[in-house]
């Protein structure tokens, strides 16, 4: 799981942050020490946010904005390859968890939701980006504008061109890359956030990483699979 | 994709190879993770599979970097679209009521003063009718059903419950803390107007324990702003 990157040694519990406080204490910097019940907290105190955004609560607003911008901004990031375009996206998808919260079926975790909303929006983006000739299944073809890999090859060792190999996915795959393998989502919530049934979400990361093993090969990397 | 053995079930070796992924970050229920964990003891060549995901999840990690916090401006440019947001909804919403008033009903027979009156009353009109359908959907014996302020309806467990809004600034623990002390639970909302439905006790409570039950909501000021009578 993603860490919250720290600026002080001030460390604080989830479960201890209040309304008023929690804003504070981010702004001041703060450890995010993350065990199984600390996380349950955090999503227990998520979904009584969400609650109290419904009923037009901006102090609650901030708090979930504050908690959760980072990782929305960086999922959008990695979707858009482009810094401006993803703050604007990060902060169009909480205006639409402040519009939307009382829609909220609590069937999901609240960040899958979020992210789930992020998902929708990047994607729409893409689309318009993409208009000519978009169709989903199309999305993967859709080539990143970024160095060979071959060039990458050149230089650097092993972990560099697969990270390099990374940044060169179609951003479909880049996307359930990430969601699997950094925002660590299981697969139920992975079918949530992109709205598609498990059996697309096995196929589509097994076909991400097949991508990628014929990427590395190109660029000299064999790594024997698949 | 790889190849079955004669001792597999056809497709079993590609299953597993599709689940490794979420093997590798402990996201996998507990069934495919036996599942996982059987077939790895009976082949220990797929651990090399394995090892290839552990290896991606890992650049994938540094790819993305630490999820960091946002600026303090950031932040507060966030807070002024919400701000704007709320006028323009507030501004949106009166002006549709108020301008559908005035248009169709009024505006023909009334004079501008007795225009502003009658929305101002028609408007009222509409709120009490809300209230009046929502006591109309509660089932006390059978359960409550109510609407949530976005419109969703759901039923909840029998009880007697009342309506509470708490202080807008409490923090979440405090309000849990002081629910949790009084033997009250949150069974729902937010409703509209922010209120939400606190559960006092057993359907079947004479007046005297939802008079007390009340009252001890009530003398919680510091978290309660306002309490409505039992349904």
């Amino acid at each position: 799981m993603p860490r919250m990157s720290v600026n002080s040694s001030e460390s604080v519990q989830p479960h201890s942050i209040t309304l008023a406080s929690e804003h504070h204490q981010r702004h001041a910097g703060f450890g995010n020490a993350r065990g199984n019940g600390v996380a349950m907290e955090q999503q227990i105190d998520d979904r009584a946010l969400i609650a109290r955004i419904a009923a037009s609560d901006e102090s609650a607003m901030r708090v979930l904005f504050v908690r959760h911008h980072g990782r929305v901004l960086g999922f959008v990031r990695r979707m858009m390859r482009s810094e401006a375009m993803a703050e604007e996206l990060a902060n169009e998808v909480f205006l639409e968890v402040w519009r939307v919260a009382g829609s909220f079926q609590h069937r999901s975790s609240p960040l899958t939701w979020i992210l789930s909303i992020a998902h929708n929006r990047a994607l729409n983006v893409l689309r318009k980006r993409y208009e000519a000739n978009w169709k989903e299944d199309e999305a993967i073809e859709i080539a990143d504008e970024r160095d060979d890999p071959e060039v990458a090859a050149q230089k650097a060792d092993k972990g560099e061109i697969l990270r390099r190999c990374f940044e060169t996915l179609p951003p479909i795959y880049r996307e359930i890359i990430d969601l699997v393998y950094y925002h660590e989502l299981s697969i139920k919530e992975v079918c949530e956030v992109l709205g598609v049934p498990d059996g697309t979400v096995k196929t589509r990361l097994f076909n991400a990483r097949k991508r990628l093993e014929a990427m590395l090969e190109e660029a000299g990397v064999d790594r024997g699979w698949p | 994709m790889a190849m079955n053995t004669e001792t597999e079930k056809p497709g079993e070796r590609d299953e597993i190879e599709m689940l490794l992924p979420w093997y590798a970050t402990g996201k996998l229920d507990q069934a495919d993770a036996r599942r996982v964990d059987a077939y790895l003891a009976q082949h220990p060549e797929v651990q090399a599979r394995l090892s290839l995901s552990l290896a991606e999840r890992s650049e994938t990690m540094q790819v993305n970097g630490p999820v960091t916090a946002p600026s303090k401006q950031t932040v507060e440019r966030f807070m002024a679209r919400i701000g704007r947001a709320k006028v323009r909804e507030t501004g949106a919403s009166s002006e549709r009521i108020g301008g559908w008033t005035r248009r169709v009903l009024v505006k023909p027979f009334f004079s501008h003063g007795q225009i502003q009156w009658a929305a101002a009353a028609a408007t009222l009109m509409i709120v009490v009718q809300a209230a009046v359908i929502l006591s109309l959907l509660m089932t006390p014996e059978q359960g409550v059903r109510y609407e949530t302020a976005g419109g969703r309806s759901e039923v909840i467990a029998p009880g007697t419950y009342v309506d509470v809004r708490f202080a807008p600034d409490m923090p979440l623990s405090r309000i849990a803390a002081a629910m949790s002390e009084l033997n009250f639970t949150i069974a729902g909302g937010p409703k509209a107007g922010g209120f939400f439905l606190v559960r006092i006790g057993p359907a079947k409570m004479s007046k005297d324990e939802i008079q007390q039950a009340i009252a001890a909501l009530r003398r919680r000021s510091d978290v309660v702003q306002f309490v409505t009578g039992a349904k």
